[in-house]
């Protein structure tokens, strides 16, 4: 019976996302970045061992390898998934429930005979159905790139990039629906979750680069960039300590950025629907 | 048999209090009435009933089942109007009455008979298919009514459900509030005293977050006021008719059920004193005016 509701509410909620102005302007956006992408492939894409020549001394692999040059097309097509599904999950997730409040669809949502764990998981999985799609239409433009650049392609690292930031977008949204569960106000949620990952993210990494000197892995900014390093293992981010290298990113980094990544979702989650379950509305 | 009950509700926000101690039950197949003046504590109490609210202390429950430890059971059996309804706006008035029906476990067919049947009773079949984010108030009121009817709930919770309609639409839904007497439990509030005064069987004041009259005490009917052309001597004994008292010109009685004008002012003729003026109170209305005075 909860399943059935779920469905019922997951429909309704993805219909309100799929026609919304929100979805429209992410598509608009993604179609911008696709387009740029694209000319800069075709433009660019014979620099590419140049490029990589720059990182030699830290690379194990060679520079002229074939497949180290298509997993750098790729790389640098995916490094945008560390901000797509954060803008993705902020125009979909921040106003997710605090929009009930504000906007008082509550007062007739609420007292309906379904529970809030249910209209918590319906809207969520719509929010995450429409990120996805959004990211989705990324990796489409990314492999038809590829295909249009080397008239073939390698999928594997491919599906994986693209399983992994859905995973990233699961754990971004998990953090926005958090956010968007304590506030009554569509706004203070959008700010919230951008300050929260833009520059408190960035503030610690800094200040724990600079401090301890090493990377904390366990932020979700730093975890997300596995996202583009299954292609390259190197982090452009952290500029104290070693940048990496430009062999693929071992199993075990996948595992762990992984895990870090659901960990956010599972705590996140969590708490969202107990204080969403909890939600009173004035 | 009682299809709500309120047992000691006490809320309070911030230092506001709410709600005091509110208890009162409301049986079957009956339509009550909540009257207050703006603050008084009815859109609490009616959020309260239907889960949107948690009370402080105290009970709520419907058809025995609680509201705060049980909300999905318990609303199975209500359909709500509370304040004034929104709604997602990129989905139609078609598509949100669906969700509604469909939450409340009807099949894909039994929910295309629902919405047609509700929205012939609330009148909004003609504008169903457009988008709720260019509806007008009254539209909104409709639809939001119609939720509220949407599987046809034994008890229907209606916060000011006329807010916003047209006198045409504020008639036909006080029709149909009166047409569904029979087969539903009612509870409403509002703050205008003719809607509950037509529609009710039962009125209940409430003024600061309490219940300061509940009709379903008071056997009286309505008060009549006799101005007397000269002194108040010789009254005789008008207890029969109801609890009386005097002014300085004035007898005010509070008439029992049944008791007839006529009656009164023939015996007072009799007793040789010179009626000036009878005046006719609705014992709501004055109950209400002395709650909403003493308030002020």
């Amino acid at each position: 019976m909860a399943s059935g509701s779920i469905s019922i509410v997951y429909a309704h909620y993805l219909k309100n996302y799929y026609r919304s102005r929100s979805f429209y302007l992410m598509l608009f956006l993604d179609f911008l970045i696709i387009g740029l992408f694209t000319y800069f492939s075709f433009k660019y894409s014979g620099s590419l061992p140049s490029f990589l020549s720059r990182f030699q001394a830290g690379s194990k692999s060679s520079i002229s390898s074939t497949p180290l040059i298509r997993s750098a097309f790729n790389y640098i097509w995916s490094i945008i998934l560390e901000y797509l599904p954060v803008f993705a999950a902020v125009f979909f997730g921040s106003p997710a429930l605090s929009s009930e409040i504000e906007n008082k669809t509550a007062f007739n949502v609420f007292p309906l005979p379904v529970s809030r764990f249910v209209l918590h998981l319906g809207k969520f999985s719509a929010a995450l159905t429409v990120t996805a799609v959004i990211l989705g239409i990324f990796y489409l433009g990314q492999f038809f790139n590829y295909l249009a650049v080397y008239n073939s392609v390698e999928t594997a690292s491919f599906y994986l990039s693209y399983l992994l930031s859905i995973v990233f977008a699961f754990s971004i949204l998990s953090i926005t629906f958090l956010v968007s569960s304590i506030f009554n106000k569509n706004l203070y949620a959008y700010i919230t979750v951008l300050l929260l990952y833009f520059l408190i993210f960035n503030a610690i990494n800094i200040l724990v680069e600079l401090l301890y000197n090493y990377t904390p892995t366990y932020l979700l900014s730093n975890a997300a960039t596995i996202v583009f390093r299954v292609y390259i293992n190197f982090n452009p981010f952290a500029f104290l300590v070693s940048a990496g290298n430009i062999a693929p990113a071992s199993n075990s980094t996948i595992i762990f950025d992984t895990s870090i990544m659901l960990l956010y979702s599972l705590v996140s989650l969590t708490l969202s629907l107990i204080l969403f379950d909890r939600r009173e509305v004035k | 048999m009682s299809r709500i009950s309120f047992e000691s509700i006490s809320k309070t926000f911030s230092d506001v209090k709410a709600l005091t101690g509110v208890t009162f039950e409301v049986n079957e197949g009956s339509i009550t009435g909540i009257l207050g003046p703006n603050g008084s504590g009815k859109s609490t109490l009616m959020k309260i009933l239907t889960g949107l609210l948690r009370p402080d202390s105290g009970f709520v429950r419907i058809n025995d089942i609680s509201v705060i430890t049980n909300p999905k059971e318990a609303m199975k059996h209500v359909g709500s109007l509370i304040e004034q309804p929104e709604f997602y706006t990129y989905l139609s008035g078609y598509e949100t009455l669906e969700f509604a029906c469909r939450i409340r476990g009807l099949s894909k067919q039994e929910t295309k008979k629902e919405i047609g049947r509700v929205s012939q009773l609330t009148g909004c079949t003609e504008y169903l298919q457009r988008r709720t984010g260019g509806y007008s108030r009254g539209m909104k009121q409709r639809l939001g009514l119609s939720i509220a009817l949407a599987g046809d709930p034994e008890i229907l919770v209606l916060d000011e459900p006329t807010f916003g309609l047209d006198p045409k639409g504020m008639r036909e839904l006080g029709d149909l509030i009166l047409e569904m007497r029979s087969s539903k439990t009612i509870l409403f509030s509002t703050h205008i005293l003719t809607e509950a005064r037509e529609l009710c069987d039962r009125i209940i004041i409430m003024e600061s977050g309490r219940v300061k009259y509940d009709s379903k005490d008071d056997p009286s009917v309505s008060i009549i006021r006799i101005k007397v052309d000269g002194r108040l001597n010789n009254i005789p004994d008008l207890s029969s008719f109801g609890s009386y008292s005097l002014t300085e010109d004035s007898i005010l009685i509070n008439k029992r059920k049944g008791v007839r004008n006529a009656e009164i002012i023939s015996l007072l003729v009799s007793n040789g004193m010179q009626i000036d003026k009878v005046e006719d109170y609705d014992t709501f209305s004055a109950k209400y005016l002395s709650v909403v005075e003493k308030g002020s």
